[in-house]
Parts: structure tokens; C-alpha cells; sequence
């Protein structure tokens, strides 16, 4: 369909071994905490690197700790944060223009596998004055304004008390009647205020494709997975493709879109290991594991390898049915929280029973 | 009126303005009398009998610390401080995370002959059950002693806390720094005192040579201290060791301290000590943040459960530490060369292989710094009624001055 599903799987292996071997060291070289990483904890571990299971790893939640920069303070042009609940630590990622670009234009790449190149009229199952208040909604703002851009005549769905705006938004319809839609909006927004405001045949989304994110948490407690999410927006709405997605702003332009099939796809510019957490070994494809995702862009900052703090399976690489390549996964949440306490039980690093929803972020 | 959960004795829902009602009319006991040691002696026999409790081995420690014997020895030192009475009414808020530490503050307190209140977190798991569990068995024989006795618990809400400071004479107070501030924000009565204890660092000192003149069953054995010391509370009691030094000639230190780790890791794995994923995540991120900020010359990971992290420098030293098997080295030419750089937060030396004459010569090094305990290896979590540089038996007691000549 398009180049970043297109890429066979020893073709993307090599190309991003030679890529992320040449990032390891340009990152040695750029900033000097990562170097130290590398000499005391990867013992001084040096590319070109053997396979991709061999380029070190950095815990993601090192950013929320520390700002690890590749760039002078002057070619700093846009400082990324992460959405968190108030008072946790959230991480910084620093841009320099020419990773700012290549990251929009990734970005780009993957969503026109999905959209086409045209650009959509777009729904944003969300209120304008979400934006506006960016400390506390910080996720939900920076993903409308991260996609917004891959769509065009925007509306927003929602009004500022988060109800429909039913009429401005029958009325959007019927001015892009036949047109090809983009419908934008996090996976609790669309399902709570989207979903439960309309009555089934209300209005037609049968030609639009939907995106979302933001995990299916919120929704547990209604025992709302993907099938029962996906199957009432067709019963309300028509709505035939649901995508949603699994992303970090600590790799923010190498998203891994949802197919056909409900897995989640590596785009060419990225790639996925599942790690074994009794010794961090690499778990062979098919089984549980941490996820670490490995991406060709990160340039201004060390974040091309990085060890993340969920959970997923590996199902296949290039063997898809959708047709896209590239590894397919599905996620089972997070690594649960462990405060340790200093209780005398015993407890093991293994994984928690699967079966959980699975989540993307 | 304010409902509260008492878990002992007779467990239940219940008032706590009535439990203060009850606790008050309560009969005065004599400071380390009989009537607290037998109670506390019959606690530890309901312990023994308790098989879940003595597969425990805190409980274990516990009981054998509040046999009769044990406490007797206890009182006796205590009446060498001269004419003391109770202070009262004494609330005690034990730690979350060492939940027989509430027994122990209990105890001293019973001896002291006040009446007691303890709040046990609403977090807490089977050690505090079984507690509660002696207690209620224990006390119905020492009917005087369970009348001054409440076991409550309570979820987060303040007023009960405000309740139990308003009516208690003394404020037993354990935690982290963060909990201990809040509950002081809490009004007591005037005249009522807080004991506090707060966030301590702890640490062991090993002196090389005497590890490797060691024989290796010797070895085997330090190893398993060490284990005892740093793993049984995840090493996030206030006594369990995170910093290591090595004392002696360089080369011979680091070939006694690759000999230790080896040791530990096997330690480890024999008795199947695992940490939770999400913590060894933690942990994986905090040492990676420790290579880029602190004078690391080495980081060793004897896998999860063990990572050893050298400092080629304890100039500036940094406490902050993630627990669950984490041990930052350092290596020293002597014990003094330790002692500037000891400070205030400093708890617990836990020692090997050093003469009795160069600790005192260490203590005095380091007085009025740091350091309340040095302690063998094997030995750090082992209470004791001097405590954080307190005498727990004094501090719980008033001393009653009789001034007039005998005739």
C-alpha cells in the first residue's frame, strides 16, 4: 500500500542495524551522559553492532530523570514533554529542527499508509478548548495537534462542557456528504462522549477511518476491549476502520499504527524486540515480554533504543494478513507498579497473567 | 463519633471516642513491672504456637525478644534509671513497610506501663496479623493490660489521627521523613512530646584482610549475613545496608570484594529472592541515572536482584538509593578514612573483621555526626531499645525527682 509497510524484513534489518550503529555512536560522541551510560553500564559497548539485539538500551523513564541532549542549547527548537498524572515526573525530549522535520515527515509517511495522500476533512472528537489548557491535558492536546495536520476543514465535536455539538456537526457532514473522512479523538472521548451522545443511524462516519489512542483504562471498568469498541461504532455510526495507536513521545514520529487485522505495525523506520525480564534476553517472536522499541530518527537526543515499560508480544514480522509488513504486535498494559515495601514476602519478575485489554498508549 | 477498626483486642468496628473512654479509665501499671512482662511473655508464647508466625523469621526474632527472660534483663537496666513513672496515654504510628516494628514500640511502651494505642497502616499484610492475632490470644489472661491496649486502623482520613493526638500524653512516631511531618502538623495536648524517627541510611564496613585470611565456609557465612541484613526488608529499612566498604590495601580489597558479590549472587538464588518487575524497571532506570551522575568507576549486575555500583569517590556522597539489592562501594584505606564523610542521616554500621578498639576510635570519629548503631553483620535489623541514639525505656517514661533528705 505504501513504503513504510513495504520494506521485506532483512532489507529493514540492515538498513536500521547500520543506522542505529552509526546513532549509537553519534550519540556517544554528542552527549556526554549517554557516553557514560555506554562506558559503565554497556561496558563501553561500540558499533557497528552484530544484530539488532545487540545495540544497548536506555530505561525509558531515564527522561523523566534527566534531559539527555545531543544538541547545543542554541539548536534547541521544541522541547517535548509527556502526558502524566499530576506529580509524576515527565520526561523531555529535545528537538533541533532537522529532527522536528524528520519526525513530521515519518509521521506523514505512516499516516498516508492509512489515509492516502489526500487530506481528509477531519472530526476531532474532542473541544477546541482542550488546547488551550495544555498543563493538564497535555496528551490529549499534543495528539490533536499532532495529527491535525493530516487532515483539513477541521471540526472539533465537542464543546467546552465536552457535549456533542450536534448540530454544527450534522451540518459538517452534509457539506463533505461522500467525502472520504478522518476521525481523530482519543479511544475514552470517542467511546463516552461521542458514542453515548448519538442514537444509532444519526449520523453516517461509514466512509470516514477512525484514529485513536490513549489506552482502553478508562473504559476497564465497562469491560470495553477493542471488539465491543469497534462493533458499536459500527452499530452507531457505520463506521467500518478503526486504527488506533501505539506511540511515545520519547519516539514520537515512528508511530506503530493498528491494521486490519487489530495488530500494531512497526513502520520501516522502527523496529520492536520483546525482552525477556529474568535476564533480558531477547523473547523469541510469540511470547510476552518488555517492550523495547528501536527507532532511525532520534538525532538530537539518545532515544533511538530504548526499553519501555510495556508489556507485548511479538506475533509475526512480514507474515501479516493485512498485507502491511513489518513486526505486528499486540500490547497487554504496563509493567505494574512496584513500590517496594520491605515486606518479607517474596515476589518474582515475571509477567502478569495475559488476557489483560490490551492498551495502546 | 468516628468509627475505627480495632484488629485488637476484641476486633470489630467500634467508636474510637470510646476506645479513648476505655483506654482512660484504664488501671495505671507499674513502669517494668510483672504485669507487662507476663503479658508480653504470653504474646510470645501465643507466637510460638502460631505455625504461620514461626515460619516467619521477624516473627521469630520478635518472639524470642518478648519472652519473659529477655524482658526481664530489659527491666532491670530500665530500674537502673532511677524512680520513673509512666507518661501516660502513648499513640504509636508504626512503619508501613517493617510491620512488626509496632509490636516492638508497643512493648517498650507496656513495659514503661502506659496505656497504648497503635495504628496500624491499612496496608498492612500477614506479620501485623499474626501481632494482632498473640495479642488477642495473649491478653485475655491480663485483663489489666488489655484494658490499656487498642490495636486501631484506619484508612486516610485525618480526623481520627486528630483524635488519638489530642487525648495521648506521648507520640511514637516512625516513618519516612515525609510521613513524620505530616502527623507533627497534627496537634498534640500541650504537654504531650513527639519521638520521632525519620529517614536514616545505613551501611556495613568489611575489612579485606580479615575476609581473605576468612576460610570459605566462613565466607559462605558473611555472605549470608549480608544477605539476612540487606534483603529481608527489599534493603528499605532504615537499617539495612546500601553503602559497602571495603577497608584495606587496595588490591586485595577488590579480589575480597569480587569474592563477596559471587558469594551473595549464589545466596540469592538459593533461597529464590526475586524482585517484582516493576521495581527491577525502577531500579534498571535509577542505576542508569547514577552511571550519569555520580563518580562511578564500575557497575556490576549479578542480575536483577544484585547490582554492585563503585564509587571512585565518596566526596559528596548521595544517599538517595532505589533498594531491592543495590549497593554502591566504596573503597577505603582505613575505617577513619569513612568517618568524614558520616553524617547525620547515618544509622547503622554493620561491621566484619575490625578490632573492638578501632570501632570505639571510629565512634569517636564520628560522634555527634552520625552512626547510633555498630552492629556485626547479620545483626542490622535487630532491634533494640536504644534506637536512633534514643533509650526508648527513658524516653517513654518520666523521671519522678524525690528531693527531700531521708530522716
Amino acid at each position: 500500500m505504501s513504503s513504510v509497510y513495504a520494506v521485506p524484513r532483512a532489507e529493514k534489518e540492515a538498513l536500521l542495524l547500520a543506522r542505529l550503529s552509526e546513532l549509537t555512536e553519534h550519540h556517544r560522541a554528542a552527549c556526554p551522559a549517554y557516553g557514560r551510560v555506554l562506558d559503565l553500564i554497556w561496558d563501553g559497548a561500540h558499533g557497528p553492532f552484530g544484530s539488532l539485539e545487540d545495540v544497548p538500551w536506555l530505561p525509558v523513564q531515564l527522561f523523566k530523570t534527566h534531559e539527555l541532549s545531543s544538541i547545543a542549547s542554541a539548536d534547541v527548537f521544541k522541547v517535548l514533554t509527556s502526558s502524566g498524572t499530576t506529580g509524576a515526573a515527565r520526561s523531555r525530549i529535545v528537538l533541533d529542527r532537522d529532527s522536528a522535520l524528520a519526525q513530521t515527515r515519518t509521521l506523514a509517511a505512516i499516516m498516508s499508509a492509512l489515509l492516502g495522500s489526500e487530506r481528509r476533512p477531519m472530526l476531532i472528537v474532542d473541544a477546541r478548548e482542550t488546547l488551550r489548557d495544555r498543563r493538564a491535558m497535555a496528551a490529549r492536546a499534543a495528539g490533536i495537534l499532532g495529527f491535525q495536520t493530516f487532515g483539513r476543514d477541521h471540526l472539533y465535536a465537542l464543546d467546552g462542557e465536552m457535549a456533542l455539538r450536534r448540530e454544527e456537526l450534522v451540518r459538517w457532514l452534509a457539506s463533505h456528504s461522500g467525502e472520504p473522512l478522518f476521525v481523530f479523538g482519543f479511544t475514552f472521548m470517542v467511546w463516552r462522549h461521542l458514542l453515548d451522545a448519538l442514537s444509532p443511524g444519526e449520523i453516517d462516519l461509514s466512509l470516514a477511518v477512525l484514529v485513536h489512542g490513549g489506552g482502553w483504562k478508562q473504559l476497564q471498568a465497562e469491560a470495553v476491549g477493542a471488539e465491543r469498541f469497534r462493533e458499536r461504532l459500527r452499530e452507531v455510526t457505520g463506521l467500518q476502520r478503526v486504527a488506533s495507536f501505539y506511540g511515545m513521545v520519547e519516539q514520537i514520529g515512528t508511530v506503530f499504527l493498528e491494521c486490519e487485522r487489530g495488530f500494531l505495525h512497526a513502520p520501516a523506520a522502527a523496529d520492536v524486540l520483546i525482552r525477556d525480564p529474568s535476564d533480558w534476553s531477547v523473547a523469541p517472536d510469540g511470547s510476552s515480554g518488555v517492550v523495547q522499541v528501536l527507532s532511525a530518527l532520534p538525532t538530537s537526543y539518545p532515544g533511538h533504543s530504548l526499553l519501555t515499560e510495556d508489556l507485548g508480544t511479538v506475533h509475526g514480522r512480514d507474515e501479516c494478513g493485512c498485507g502491511w509488513l513489518g513486526a505486528a504486535i499486540s500490547l497487554h498494559g504496563r509493567v505494574p507498579k512496584a513500590e517496594l515495601r520491605g515486606c518479607s514476602d517474596t515476589h518474582a519478575a515475571t509477567l502478569p497473567p495475559s488476557g489483560a485489554l490490551p492498551e495502546a498508549a | 463519633m468516628t468509627t475505627v477498626r480495632r484488629l485488637a483486642p476484641a476486633p470489630g468496628p467500634i467508636e474510637l471516642e470510646v476506645v479513648l473512654a476505655e483506654l482512660a479509665a484504664a488501671p495505671v501499671l507499674e513502669p517494668f513491672g510483672d504485669a507487662a512482662v507476663d503479658a508480653l511473655d504470653a504474646v510470645a508464647r501465643a507466637l510460638f504456637r502460631d505455625p504461620v508466625a514461626r515460619s516467619q523469621p521477624d516473627l521469630v526474632a520478635l518472639a524470642s525478644w518478648l519472652r519473659a527472660a529477655s524482658l526481664r534483663r530489659l527491666a532491670s537496666e530500665a530500674r537502673a534509671l532511677g524512680l520513673r513513672a509512666p507518661r501516660g496515654l502513648a499513640f504509636h504510628v508504626p512503619p508501613a513497610n517493617v510491620e512488626v516494628m509496632a509490636m516492638y514500640s508497643l512493648a517498650l511502651s507496656m513495659l514503661a506501663g502506659n496505656r497504648n494505642l497503635v495504628r496500624i497502616s491499612s496496608r498492612a499484610g500477614v506479620a501485623a496479623e499474626r501481632v494482632c492475632a498473640a495479642l488477642e490470644a495473649a491478653l485475655t489472661d491480663h485483663p489489666d493490660v488489655r484494658a490499656g491496649t487498642a490495636v486501631l486502623s484506619w484508612g486516610h482520613e485525618l480526623e481520627p489521627t486528630e483524635l488519638c493526638s489530642a487525648a495521648c500524653d506521648v507520640r511514637v512516631l516512625w516513618g519516612g521523613d515525609e510521613t513524620v511531618a505530616r502527623l507533627r502538623a497534627v496537634p498534640t495536648a500541650p504537654g504531650a512530646r513527639d519521638i520521632a524517627f525519620v529517614d536514616r541510611f545505613s551501611m556495613a564496613a568489611l575489612e579485606a584482610g580479615a575476609w581473605l585470611s576468612a576460610s570459605s565456609r566462613a565466607r559462605d557465612g558473611i555472605a549470608a549475613q549480608l544477605y539476612n541484613d540487606a534483603y529481608w526488608y527489599d534493603q528499605q529499612g532504615c537499617s539495612s545496608p546500601r553503602l559497602i566498604v571495603w577497608c584495606g590495601a587496595a588490591q586485595g580489597a577488590r579480589r575480597a570484594a569480587d569474592g563477596l558479590y559471587a558469594r551473595l549472587e549464589t545466596a540469592i538464588s538459593e533461597r529464590g529472592y526475586e524482585l517484582p518487575l516493576g521495581a527491577v524497571t525502577g531500579k534498571l532506570a535509577w542505576v542508569a541515572g547514577a552511571a550519569i551522575d555520580r563518580p562511578l568507576e564500575r557497575v556490576q549486575s549479578f542480575g536483577n536482584a544484585l547490582t554492585v555500583l563503585t564509587l571512585s569517590t565518596l566526596d559528596g556522597f548521595d544517599r538517595d538509593h532505589p533498594g531491592g539489592g543495590t549497593f554502591l562501594q566504596a573503597f577505603v584505606p582505613s575505617l577513619g578514612e569513612l568517618a568524614p564523610h558520616v553524617t547525620r542521616r547515618d544509622q547503622t554500621l554493620a561491621v566484619f573483621g575490625f578490632e573492638r578498639s578501632e570501632l570505639e576510635r571510629f565512634a569517636g570519629l564520628v560522634a555527634g555526626r552520625g552512626i547510633d548503631r555498630i552492629v556485626p553483620l547479620g545483626q542490622a535489623l535487630r532491634f533494640d531499645h536504644r534506637w536512633d541514639g534514643m533509650d526508648l525505656l527513658s524516653e517513654l517514661t518520666r523521671a519522678v525527682a524525690i528531693s527531700v533528705e531521708a530522716r
